[in-house]
C-alpha cells in the first residue's frame, strides 16, 4: 500500500491548480454554470471537451477524467462557487469529531462550509428517502449497509469508483471487512466506509469484584469463557428487587447489539445458503434465541423489553444497575465520558460453538443529484485522509477503515480495548444485501418490512407471550413473503 | 333588471374574493392532496425507483391483507370504546361546570388544559403512569392488593389504556361545547317542567337532552372523526404494539408509507379510510333528522 498522505497532498496541489485556473477563467466559469440549464448555449464556452460534456458536468458524472476534463468540470463547483454542504448523521456523540473535521476542511477549501444535520437513527434513513423523493437530500450522509444497498438500487448514490481512482486511492487501502459490505451487487462502490465497528462484552469490574466473580478477561485467557459461564455469572451478579434490582446481563431485542452475535456464536446464520430464505427458524438460530429468552424469562438475570422502556441499556450500566452488557466499539466514546465512579473493561463475546461476533462499518454516501456533488466528494475524500479517519479510532468509535490507520483504536480506557480489534478476526458481517442482490433486488429495499417484523416477533418471545418456535415460524413466513415480493 | 343583476354579480364577486384566500389554502393543502392520494393509490412506488401504474392491484391487496383488517378492527373497537367515554365524561363535566359554584371558572379552565396540551407530552406522561414497575396506576393497585397488568405492553390492556387517554384528552373540549349548549337552554323551560311536576331526572331526560342534541350531534361527529384518525398516542405510547394490538388504520398508513415505503399501497389504505369516514359522516347527517332537535 502506498502512502495515502502523498495522495492527499497531491490532491491539494491539484485542487489549488484548479482553483487558479478557475480564477483565470473568471466570468467564463460563471457563464458556464449559468448555461448549464440550457444545453445548446453551453457548448461554445467549453474549450476541450465535446459539446455534450458541460451539460453533464453539474450532474456530477465522473467523466473518465483526463487532465483536461478535470478543470472544466470539477472546479466550477468546488472552488469557484461558495458551497454549503449538508451533512446528515444520526449519532450526536460523533458531532465533536465531524465538526473538527469540517473546520479543517473549510480552512483548506475556503468557500465550502459544512452544516451537520442530526436526525435520530429511527428517522435518519426514512428522512433521506423522503428527501430523495423531493429531490433535495443532504449532500453527504452516514450510511449502513442495508440502506446503502437500497439507495444504490434507487440510483440515489453517487458512484465513487472513478473518483476514488482519480484521487489516487485504491480499494486495497481500506480494511477488507469494511469495504466488502459496501460493494454493490454490480461490483461497484457507492459508499466509502470510514470506520469498522465490532462487538465486545463490557463489564463493571467493581460489581464483579464485589460478587467475587472471576473477570471475563481471565476466563477468556483460560478458555472458559462460554455461554454457560455467562449464564452463571449473570445469576451471581443479579440481586435486589424493585427499583434496587441489579441485572447481571442484558439480552437485547436488537440484531447488531443482540441476537446476531448469539446466532453466529451458535454456528447459525441469518439466511440460507443461496440467500433466498431467512434462517431464523433454523435449529441453531432458535437455540440461540432460546438462550437469550431464558436469561430474561427463566433466570430473570436480564431486564425484559418492558423494563427497558423505563430505563435503557447505557443509563442502566452508568447507574450500576446493569453489571455487564454487549457493547459496540461505538459505545466506547460514551462509556468514557459517562463512567466516572467505577472501573470497567471489555473482552470478547462468550463462545458457544464458536467465538464470533458481528461486525459492521459506517460509510459516507453522496447524494447522486446533489448540486454540490464535487464539493461533497472533496469532503468525503478529505474525511478519508489518514489524519481525519484516525479520529474515529482515537475518539473511541471504531477501527478506522483505512488500513494505515487501523491501529488508532488502541488506547485505553478500557484497558483491554484490543478486544474490539481482536473481535474482528473471523467475525461475520451481514452480507444480506450484497448476496441477495445477486439473485434479484437487494433486501435493503425491503429492510423496513424485515426489521420491523423481526423486532416484533422476537419481542413476543422475549416478553414471554410466544414460544421461540411459534414466533420464528410466523416470522419466517412474513420475511420470506417480503423476499418474494421484492423479486416481483 | 340588468342593474340588479350587475349588483348581485358584484356582491357575489366581493364574497368570493373574501372566500378566496381561505379557499385557495383549502384547495391547495387539502383537496389537491386528497385527490393526489387517490391517484397514488393506483401506483406502486417506493420513493426510490420510478413509480409503476398497477391499477386496482392495491385495492385487491387491501381486501386480503390481514394486517389491514386487524388495524381496521382495532380502530372500530377504539371508536366504540373511546367515543362514549369521551362524550359521557364530557357531558358529566359540562353538567358539573353548569352549577353556580364559586370558582367554577377556574375549574372550567382546568378541564380545558388537557385539550390544549400537546399530544406527545400527554402520551409520554401517561406512559409513565401506565408503567408496569414504576407507574402510579400500578402503585395504587398494589396498595389495594391487586397486581396490575403491564398495560401498554399487554395485548389485552394496551388498546383500552389508549382509549382512556384519548377520552381524558378530549373530554374538556367536548365539555366546553356541551356547556355552551346547556347554557343556551332557556330557564323558562325548566321552570315550566318543574311546575308540571317533573323531577330532576325527568327534566334532564325531557328538557336537557333533546335541547342539547345539536351540540351533542356536533360533538359525536367530531369525536368519531378524531377517534378514527387516532395516531399520536399510538405512536408515542405503543408504536402499534404489542404484536399489533394497538395498530390503527392511520398508524398502518404511516408505517406503509414511511417505514416500508409502499406509497401506493399506503395511499390506497388512506383513500379507503377517507371513503369510510365520509360514509359514516353522511350516515350521521341523515340520522340526525331522527334524533337532533332544532328549535
Amino acid at each position: 500500500m502506498s502512502d495515502p498522505i502523498d495522495h492527499s497532498t497531491a490532491d491539494q496541489r491539484r485542487f489549488t491548480r484548479r482553483a487558479a485556473l478557475h480564477v483565470a477563467l473568471g466570468l467564463m466559469g460563471a457563464s458556464l454554470l449559468a448555461a448549464c440549464s440550457t444545453p445548446p448555449a453551453a457548448a461554445p464556452t467549453s474549450p476541450p471537451a465535446p459539446a455534450a460534456k458541460p451539460t453533464a458536468a453539474p450532474a456530477a458524472q465522473p467523466t473518465p477524467a483526463t487532465a483536461a476534463a478535470a478543470p472544466t468540470t470539477a472546479p466550477a463547483r468546488t472552488s469557484g462557487q461558495p458551497a454549503k454542504l449538508r451533512y446528515a448523521l444520526w449519532d450526536e456523540a460523533f458531532l465533536p469529531i465531524v465538526t473538527s473535521t469540517f473546520a479543517d476542511f473549510t480552512a483548506r477549501n475556503p468557500g465550502i462550509t459544512v452544516e451537520p444535520e442530526i436526525v435520530p437513527f429511527d428517522d435518519h434513513f426514512t428522512k433521506l428517502q423522503r428527501e430523495f423523493a423531493g429531490g433535495n437530500a443532504a449532500d453527504v450522509f452516514h450510511l449502513n449497509t442495508a440502506n446503502a444497498a437500497a439507495f444504490a438500487f434507487g440510483k440515489q448514490l453517487l458512484p465513487i469508483d472513478d473518483r476514488l481512482t482519480q484521487a489516487g486511492l485504491k480499494r486495497d487501502d481500506f480494511l477488507k471487512e469494511s469495504l466488502d459490505i459496501y460493494v454493490y451487487p454490480d461490483g461497484k462502490l457507492y459508499a466509502l466506509p470510514f470506520y469498522l465497528d465490532s462487538m465486545g462484552f463490557a463489564y463493571n469490574e467493581d460489581l464483579l469484584a464485589k460478587a467475587k466473580v472471576p473477570m471475563p478477561k481471565e476466563l477468556q485467557a483460560q478458555g472458559k469463557w462460554d455461554w454457560a459461564a455467562l449464564r452463571d455469572m449473570a445469576k451471581e451478579l443479579t440481586s435486589g428487587d424493585g427499583p434496587d434490582k441489579v441485572h447481571g446481563f442484558l439480552a437485547q431485542n436488537d440484531g447488531q447489539t443482540g441476537y446476531f452475535n448469539f446466532i453466529f456464536a451458535n454456528d447459525g446464520a441469518l439466511w440460507n445458503e443461496d440467500y433466498t430464505k431467512t434462517a431464523l427458524d433454523s435449529p441453531a438460530d432458535m437455540e440461540a434465541l432460546q438462550f437469550m429468552a431464558d436469561l430474561i424469562l427463566k433466570d430473570k438475570t436480564s431486564p425484559d423489553p418492558q423494563a427497558l422502556q423505563t430505563q435503557a441499556k447505557l443509563p442502566r450500566f452508568y447507574a450500576q444497575k446493569l453489571a455487564t452488557f454487549m457493547a459496540g466499539s461505538f459505545n466506547v466514546i460514551n462509556l468514557r465520558k459517562n463512567i466516572t465512579d467505577f472501573h470497567w473493561d471489555v473482552t470478547l463475546m462468550p463462545k458457544s460453538k464458536k467465538q464470533v461476533g458481528f461486525i459492521h462499518a459506517l460509510a459516507h454516501g453522496i447524494y447522486a443529484k446533489s448540486p454540490n456533488a464535487d464539493a461533497a466528494w472533496e469532503l468525503v475524500k478529505f474525511m478519508s485522509t489518514p489524519d481525519q479517519v484516525k479520529k474515529w479510532g482515537t475518539e473511541g468509535v471504531g477501527v478506522p477503515a483505512l488500513k494505515s490507520q487501523a491501529g488508532a483504536f488502541a488506547s485505553p480506557p478500557p484497558a483491554n480495548i484490543q478486544a474490539f480489534v481482536d473481535a474482528i478476526n473471523g467475525a461475520k458481517a451481514n452480507l444480506q444485501n450484497v448476496q441477495i442482490g445477486k439473485s434479484g433486488v437487494p433486501l435493503g429495499v425491503r429492510d423496513g418490512v424485515v426489521t420491523t417484523n423481526r423486532g416484533k416477533q422476537i419481542g413476543e418471545v422475549f416478553s414471554g407471550r410466544q414460544s421461540v418456535e411459534d414466533a420464528m415460524k410466523a416470522l419466517a413466513a412474513e420475511m420470506n413473503k417480503a423476499l418474494e415480493e421484492t423479486k416481483a | 333588471m340588468s342593474r340588479d343583476w350587475r349588483r348581485s354579480l358584484r356582491a357575489a364577486a366581493v364574497g368570493y374574493a373574501f372566500l378566496g384566500a381561505p379557499l385557495a389554502g383549502y384547495i391547495v393543502f387539502t383537496i389537491v392532496p386528497v385527490l393526489g392520494a387517490f391517484y397514488l393509490g393506483l401506483l406502486r412506488w417506493d420513493l426510490l425507483t420510478e413509480p409503476r401504474f398497477v391499477g386496482l392491484d392495491n385495492v385487491g391487496r387491501l381486501l386480503t391483507d390481514a394486517k389491514f383488517w386487524n388495524a381496521l378492527k382495532n380502530t372500530v373497537v377504539f371508536c366504540l370504546g373511546s367515543v362514549p367515554m369521551a362524550i359521557g365524561g364530557g357531558l358529566a363535566l359540562a353538567l358539573l361546570m353548569n352549577q353556580a359554584v364559586p370558582g367554577i371558572r377556574v375549574f372550567r379552565g382546568i378541564y380545558y388544559i388537557p385539550y390544549v396540551t400537546s399530544w406527545v407530552a400527554v402520551a409520554l406522561v401517561w406512559s409513565w403512569l401506565f408503567d408496569r414497575d414504576y407507574g402510579l396506576l400500578n402503585f395504587v393497585l398494589r396498595v389495594g392488593g391487586i397486581s396490575g397488568p403491564a398495560w401498554l405492553n399487554d395485548p389485552t390492556w394496551a388498546l383500552p389504556a389508549i382509549m382512556l387517554v384519548f377520552a381524558w384528552k378530549w373530554m374538556g373540549f367536548y365539555a366546553l361545547i356541551l356547556l355552551a349548549g346547556l347554557q343556551s337552554i332557556p330557564r323558562s323551560l325548566y321552570e315550566a317542567a318543574s311546575i308540571d311536576g317533573a323531577g330532576a331526572w325527568a327534566r334532564f331526560r325531557n328538557v336537557t337532552l333533546p335541547l342539547l342534541s345539536p351540540a351533542t350531534f356536533f360533538v359525536v361527529v367530531t369525536a368519531l372523526i378524531n377517534a378514527l384518525n387516532v395516531f399520536d398516542p399510538v405512536v408515542v405510547m405503543t408504536q402499534g404494539g404489542p404484536n399489533d394490538a394497538t395498530q390503527t388504520v392511520v398508524k398502518y398508513i404511516v408505517d406503509n408509507a414511511f417505514q416500508f415505503f409502499q406509497i401506493g399501497y399506503a395511499s390506497a389504505v388512506a383513500a379507503a379510510t377517507f371513503v369510510l369516514i365520509l360514509a359514516l359522516t353522511l350516515g350521521q347527517n341523515w340520522l340526525q333528522r331522527v334524533w337532533v332537535y332544532y328549535d
